[in-house]
């Protein structure tokens, strides 16, 4: 597994696409709405805006966890990228604040778990793991 | 030389790109661009605060809010364009509102890039609050993202701000 994280509009996609060797077509993107649960069996290369899946679990009070750990059970060498959303203020809103930290700690495990964990900033890619 | 400084707020960028704009130009002139209108009490006082810093380095000062390309061989041989947050919202939000200017004004960046020795430009950090906004703030994110991206590419050196710690992200030698 290899993880992507950066800001928005940092590049992340494109990144894996010139860097990584993923075809824009082995993209699942979840920035149209799209549910994992309606992706989960099939032979998965890379999610993008994993960050607005668990945004929409949150919001409709489901566990993100159970799918993403499917999902990167079946499909070791995954590419997911992610959204760093952590570093404004704490929302007020407590599912707001919900989704920011899910977001935190999801993504401290997967990184755990990867091979590789590559921070982009401004197109640039670092690799911090 | 092209130089991209970028961070968070407070984080020591304009401080670090007067070091690399003195460092650079050496016994030459500098050209400070500056893009903040002074239209409000917050803004006065960064833009005293900033003046305060600068006093003594031998800047000269250009003020110019949008179209930075027409200052194309106008300038010192060495400017500090402070700052491209500031100058994406007065292209975006000054004349009635424009949802995409990021080629427009990569384009002026690179007008302006080509009639000087150095450009540094300093940009803000806006990217990783998790808030999802209304559109025309997207929008301004986006822009501001894509632009940061494309200067990177053209950039000889990039670096992030970290606590007023310049972490080198593409090239450089650094001061």
């Amino acid at each position: 597994m290899k993880v992507i994280t950066g800001g928005a509009y940092q590049g992340k996609t494109q990144y894996a696409i010139s860097k990584l060797g993923i075809k824009e077509c082995d993209i699942v993107s979840f920035g149209d709405g799209k549910r994992l649960s309606d992706i989960c069996d099939s032979d998965i290369k890379c999610i993008s805006g994993l960050h607005l899946f668990i945004r929409d679990c949150i919001f409709n009070d489901a566990d993100p966890d159970p799918l993403i750990e499917r999902i990167t059970g079946i499909n070791p060498d995954i590419v997911i990228i992610c959204d760093e959303v952590g570093s404004g203020i704490i929302p007020l809103d407590k599912k707001e604040n919900l989704y920011r930290e899910t977001v935190g700690r999801i993504m401290c495990r997967l990184s755990g778990k990867a091979d590789e964990v590559i921070r982009v900033v401004c197109g640039i890619g670092m690799k911090i793991k | 030389m092209i130089i991209l400084v970028c961070g968070g707020a407070s984080c020591g960028k304009s401080e670090y790109a007067e070091r690399l704009a003195l460092d650079l130009s050496g016994a030459g002139e500098r050209t400070y661009l500056a893009t903040m209108e002074s239209d409000s009490e917050a803004a006065k006082k960064r833009i005293a605060d900033h003046k305060r810093r600068r006093a003594g380095k031998g800047f000269d000062l250009c003020e110019q809010k949008t179209d930075i390309g027409l200052l194309a061989g106008k300038t010192s041989p060495t400017v500090l364009l402070e700052c491209l947050s500031t100058l994406v919202a007065n292209e975006m939000f000054d004349n009635g509102f424009c949802p995409e200017i990021f080629d427009k004004v990569f384009e002026d960046i690179k007008q302006l890039a080509d009639s000087c020795d150095n450009i540094i430009i300093v940009s803000n950090d806006v990217f990783s609050d998790g808030c999802i906004y209304e559109e025309m703030t997207e929008d301004y994110i986006r822009n501001l993202g894509e632009l940061m991206q494309m200067i990177a590419q053209i950039a000889d050196a990039v670096y992030e701000m970290r606590c007023g710690i310049p972490v080198c992200i593409k090239g450089g030698s650094g001061v």
